[in-house]
């Protein structure tokens, strides 16, 4: 482990540390560190704004009520809060496998785009959203998994098997097969699309 | 020997790329994408897409601040509430609600044992008088005799049980 790992992981320590004994702020610093990431990895998974938003307030309410159950010497706190997300994220797959119809494609409702954003930009950016969420639904629950933790969170694949629970190398071949399937889904497309995305944030 | 570089380099691609293979694999699959063209596309078609990944969904799904602390805010009025039961009960439930509900288990099918007892519950009868199966019994007689006069003919009769009151004879054949 790198030194600035370790510094990051013993920040994080003290922040717990300074939660468990009861001190309300070191909840809201482990909050403003871990929801965006947090939510971001229960987005690309449920591809649903709603559910990720369910599912990050579950997990955090978890987490928070069972801080005392965290061992900083087993895994880091980001690995512990992404496998209490994970879970939870998979109790949505099975509960939402047979009704897999999104109310608002259904209505031909959109999401507004924020406000600031020009029309153009907006309608970019909703392609290119919409290419790779279509493209990270065709992937299997486990193997869209593995790509959201590899390439949306840039883990690695130790982290990525403590989080999946699985052996490192079977993560290792579920970010190999997801990495080509998502290829191969995003080839019609064209990976312009993706440069777009980055280009509009 | 083509396909093999290829199919070798294809499966180590991703971990080649991320840096995690081992000395010796990543020695092999640096060779073969230089000697192999094949390798080489494979090698640069997968570094831009992993690279374009690596970039993009990074971005994708990025929350709203407002709605971060709006769940921030469930967050904390969940974590305030206080428990509606009692300390001791809550404790109890949630050290021990599994051996609650073993518990709760044993009672009633103790309960369900005892029950008989309770309200004056007697042994049945060991021998029951089940209905027994009609007994057929066999009787020769003879009833007629033939020319030759040997032979002779028998009646089975349901219930007899060995009597003859309510034996009937078969009429002899006539000749």
């Amino acid at each position: 482990m790198t030194d600035e790992r370790l510094a990051m992981r013993a920040e994080i320590d003290a922040i717990v540390s300074r939660a468990l004994n009861g001190d309300q702020t070191g909840y809201a610093e482990l909050y403003d560190r871990f929801s965006a990431s947090l939510y971001r990895l229960c987005y690309s998974l449920l591809l649903n704004e709603q559910d990720a938003e369910d599912i990050l307030q579950e997990s955090f309410l978890y987490a928070f009520k069972n801080l005392q159950r965290f061992d900083s010497r087993k895994a880091s706190l980001k690995t512990w809060l992404y496998t209490i997300a994970i879970s939870r994220c998979r109790n949505t797959y099975r509960r939402k496998r047979f009704i897999t119809v999104d109310i608002t494609q259904w209505l031909g409702l959109e999401l507004k785009a924020p406000p600031a954003e020009a029309p153009e930009a907006a309608a970019i950016r909703r392609d290119a959203s919409e290419s790779i969420s279509n493209a990270l639904q065709e992937l299997s629950p486990r193997l869209r998994e593995a790509i959201v933790l590899r390439y949306g969170q840039g883990m690695t694949y130790r982290e990525i098997s403590e989080v999946m629970g699985c052996p490192q190398k079977t993560a290792e071949s579920r970010v190999r097969l997801g990495h080509e399937r998502l290829r191969k889904a995003l080839q019609p497309v064209g990976l312009g699309l993706l440069e777009e995305l980055l280009r509009v944030h | 020997m083509v396909r093999f570089k290829y199919r070798y380099c294809k499966v180590h691609m991703a971990r080649y790329l991320s840096g995690d293979l081992a000395d010796p694999v990543r020695r092999r699959v640096a060779r073969f994408i230089d000697e192999n063209e094949d390798c080489y596309r494979e090698y640069m078609r997968h570094r831009e897409f992993a690279q374009n990944l690596e970039r993009s969904l990074p971005t994708f799904g990025r929350p709203n601040p407002q709605r971060l602390d709006a769940v921030w805010s469930t967050l904390q009025a969940e974590l305030q509430t206080p428990q509606p039961q009692s300390a001791w009960f809550s404790d109890f439930g949630s050290r021990s609600n599994l051996q609650f509900s073993y518990a709760l288990a044993v009672l009633a099918i103790t309960i369900a044992l005892m029950l008989p007892l309770a309200i004056g519950y007697r042994a049945a009868p060991l021998a029951l008088d089940f209905p027994r199966a009609p007994h057929y019994a066999v009787v020769v007689r003879p009833v007629a005799r033939a020319l030759s006069g040997a032979p002779s003919f028998a009646t089975v009769e349901p219930g007899s049980r060995g009597t003859a009151s309510l034996l009937q004879s078969t009429p002899a054949p006539r000749f």
